[in-house]
């Protein structure tokens, strides 16, 4: 019934040994058939060739803003979901801030159902930490884990509340699952548009300073160490912030992070441009922050990199930095601006970048990756080399509030196997 | 000179010699402003809209006076009166200008980059009256034009600016202008109203708590407004305590040099960042300031209009 694939010579990412070598895989009934050196090429089987080309298993995200229900003009779980097989991600999880929030069993469920209709990147929805994302009172974890759900947190908005946040640790820990920490003090935030830095003090925008991500991490990292349970750090920042992290892993805190594609990338100097795409939350800080976050993912400090995929309509963002509001679409292109700013010239190795896309995030929400004879096919073929515009015509989210829209880019995912499903771009 | 810029958006950037071609023909203006009929008909049938998206009024009604002098038909609006209230977007507002074929747009607005944003979406040229904190250029041209009156140049010459750094897009006008001109800037005011990154980025200026100890070496003191909401987002605990560390008191001037040039882009504050005796005494350029002001503009309006100065 479904197509037997050869995909030949490529550069396979095997996640369990995190090593990399040429194979030929062969993908029959939704399952990798075979692995070897090299296979022959069975009557009707569809060949592939991947001569320089990586195949890894799907890449994993633990953080996008889907817009659905409520936005659906900036992003449908659909358009998302496209936006995540075409940037080589086959597991997305969707923040719950929503209208209304992800903070109950019908709203999750209604995600995981749809996800399954759609038979797309599969869509993990994270349930809100407090009900109404109002910071109050903790919402059903037991209901929405059971429900589908991979971890809560108010994403946008920092636990206010250490009682509440004390609380939503110790309810979740007795669940095994991972509350997510959105690390920035609000007090200090208010009205902020960028970093604190000299590039604020000269442009004279308000700011949302680094010390507010340290201040709430401290704070976090002292609950996650009291209560014992798994606090993981959302887009961590700030080179201090990064050395909290540090400090409590070695006391053996349960602690983990994250880091997008943009702070990995870009400095709040872009911000220079008044470019509204480069407004951000947390802010895009400082080229020593960014070298820290570098040294972190080397370290394994920071164990995934997740893209915050945030849609906002083109009206909204074309406006007064103060007004526009912040983030940026990320799933199409984080591996391929990653690869080339950072694989290519030996800043970090190809092994790694992909651990951090599959087996780093994963971990993080107790799931596995597999690359494996007899597993279920989820897999995808990259071309470092290919050349592509992100534009109109490629884009798949519904929105193009990114600062890499219009720009050339290089590396391309151009197959991804999904169980039966096989796509190409 | 030629003058290549389209839009005035800032003092950043701007040459020596651009500035001082500013001033010099700032000071034809300021003596066309003598005249029993102070008007010259360099921009007759151009149209120039003020849009004052903040309170403001001493700089529209500069600029809207700076227009007529100069002949040219103002029109404006400032927020109360316009569409903006109805939830109008800064681009919309743009669009719709634009169809309207005005000549030169002069922009106050609360945001950063406003003015660069209207810039470079239209034809016409654009004068940013002020954008939030980042810049607001006419006002550092005739603070620099006041006081090259006085002082005639600027080498050598020390600036002081005093009161709330953070929030000021004067400081960063007057830090751009006067460093460009040649003298030497120390900004001073609470350890809360000076951003903490202010020295990496303007690595030329002096930074100061302590405002007596800059008065002996001052040539120019600038005092800013004290904006009276910042006291409940705790930056300064009260006005009594502001004005003990930063009031330029007469006390004060009898530590400054005797020919000191005291500034204030106004609106002033009386009794709390200056004493009235000071601000209407022999040191104090206030009024001159807001005379320059109109010459300043009509200058620059009249650069950026690309007119012919006949005589």
């Amino acid at each position: 019934m479904s197509t037997r694939f050869l995909i030949r010579g490529g550069y396979v990412f095997f996640p369990e040994e995190e090593a990399m070598r040429r194979a030929d895989v062969e993908i029959a009934e939704g399952r990798i058939a075979r692995i070897a050196e090299t296979l022959p090429a069975e009557a009707d089987t569809l060949i592939i060739e991947a001569q320089d080309k990586l195949l890894s298993p799907g890449l994993v995200d633990l953080h996008v803003h889907l817009r659905e229900p409520g936005r659906e003009d900036t992003e449908t779980l659909e358009s998302g979901a496209w936006a995540g097989l075409a940037g080589g991600f086959t597991t997305i999880c969707a923040m719950p801030n929503t209208q209304p929030p992800t903070d109950t069993r019908e709203q999750a469920a209604f995600i995981r159902k749809r996800s399954d209709e759609l038979g797309l990147a599969r869509i993990l929805p994270i349930g809100a930490a407090t009900k109404g994302r109002a910071g109050e009172e903790i919402t059903e974890y037991a209901l929405l884990k059971e429900a589908g759900v991979v971890a809560v947190s108010d994403d946008g908005y920092w636990l206010y509340s250490a009682e509440v946040m004390r609380h939503a640790l110790e309810y979740a820990g007795m669940l095994g699952l991972v509350v997510i920490t959105h690390a920035e003090e609000p007090s200090m935030c208010e009205e902020g548009v960028m970093n604190e830095s000299a590039v604020s003090a000269k442009l004279g925008f308000k700011v949302r300073p680094g010390v507010a991500e340290e201040v709430a991490i401290q704070r976090d990292i002292a609950l996650a160490s009291c209560t014992g349970s798994h606090l993981h750090v959302a887009h961590i920042t700030t080179a201090r912030g990064v050395e909290l992290v540090r400090q409590a892993r070695a006391k053996r805190i349960k602690v983990t992070a994250e880091a997008t594609p943009h702070h990995l990338l870009l400095t709040d100097e872009a911000l220079s441009s008044f470019d509204a795409n480069y407004k951000v939350n947390p802010p895009l800080r400082t080229e020593e922050d960014r070298k820290a976050l570098l040294e972190a993912l080397k370290d394994g400090i920071i164990q995934a990199i997740a893209t915050d995929h945030a849609p906002h309509a083109i009206e909204e963002k074309e406006q007064e930095l103060d007004l526009a509001p912040a983030g940026m679409i990320g799933l199409q292109t984080a591996l391929s601006v990653l690869w080339e700013s950072l694989v290519e010239p030996g800043i970090i190795k190809p092994e790694l970048l992909l651990r951090l896309f599959t087996t780093g995030p994963a971990s993080v929400i107790g799931e596995k990756v597999e690359l494996k004879e007899g597993g279920p096919a989820n897999l995808v073929v990259f071309d470092p080399a290919a050349r592509w515009t992100f534009d109109a015509e490629s884009n798949r989210s519904l929105s193009w509030n990114s600062p890499w829209f219009g720009k050339k880019l290089k590396g391309k995912i151009e197959h991804v196997f999904l169980g039966e499903r096989h796509f190409s771009f | 000179m030629t003058w290549t810029h389209k839009n005035l958006l800032g003092l950043e950037g701007l040459s020596r010699e651009e500035i001082t071609f500013i001033l010099d023909t700032a000071e034809r203006f300021h003596e066309v402003l003598d005249r029993p009929i102070p008007l010259v008909p360099a921009l007759r049938g151009k149209t120039i809209l003020n849009m004052f998206y903040e309170a403001s009024t001493r700089t529209s009604t500069s600029f809207a006076m700076a227009a007529k002098r100069l002949s040219a038909d103002v029109v404006g609006f400032s927020k109360a009166s316009s569409s903006v209230k109805k939830g109008e977007t800064l681009l919309d507002t743009v669009r719709t200008i634009e169809s309207m074929r005005v000549d030169g747009v002069v922009i106050r607005h609360s945001c950063p980059g406003a003015a660069r944003f209207i810039a470079q979406r239209i034809d016409a040229f654009v004068i940013n009256a002020g954008d939030g904190a980042h810049e607001h250029p006419t006002q550092g041209l005739l603070d620099l034009f006041a006081a090259r009156k006085r002082l005639g140049s600027f080498e050598d010459r020390h600036l002081v600016v005093v009161g709330d750094i953070t929030h000021s897009r004067v400081v960063r006008s007057a830090i751009y202008g006067f460093s460009t001109m040649g003298a030497e800037i120390t900004v001073c005011g609470p350890a809360t109203l000076i951003p903490p990154h202010f020295k990496k980025a303007f690595p030329n200026v002096g930074i100061e708590t302590d405002f007596d100890m800059l008065l002996a070496d001052a040539d120019m003191i600038m005092m800013l407004r004290l904006q009276l909401e910042r006291q409940g987002k705790g930056l300064f605990p009260s006005i009594r305590e502001y004005r003990k560390l930063y009031c330029l008191t007469a006390e004060r001037m009898k530590k400054a040099k005797p020919d000191v040039v005291v500034m204030h882009p106004g609106p002033m504050n009386r009794g709390i960042e200056i004493e009235p005796a000071v601000a209407d005494g022999p040191n104090s350029v206030v009024l001159a300031q807001v005379r320059a002001g109109v010459a300043v503009r009509m200058a620059v309006l009249y650069i950026l209009a690309g007119g012919e100065l006949e005589h």
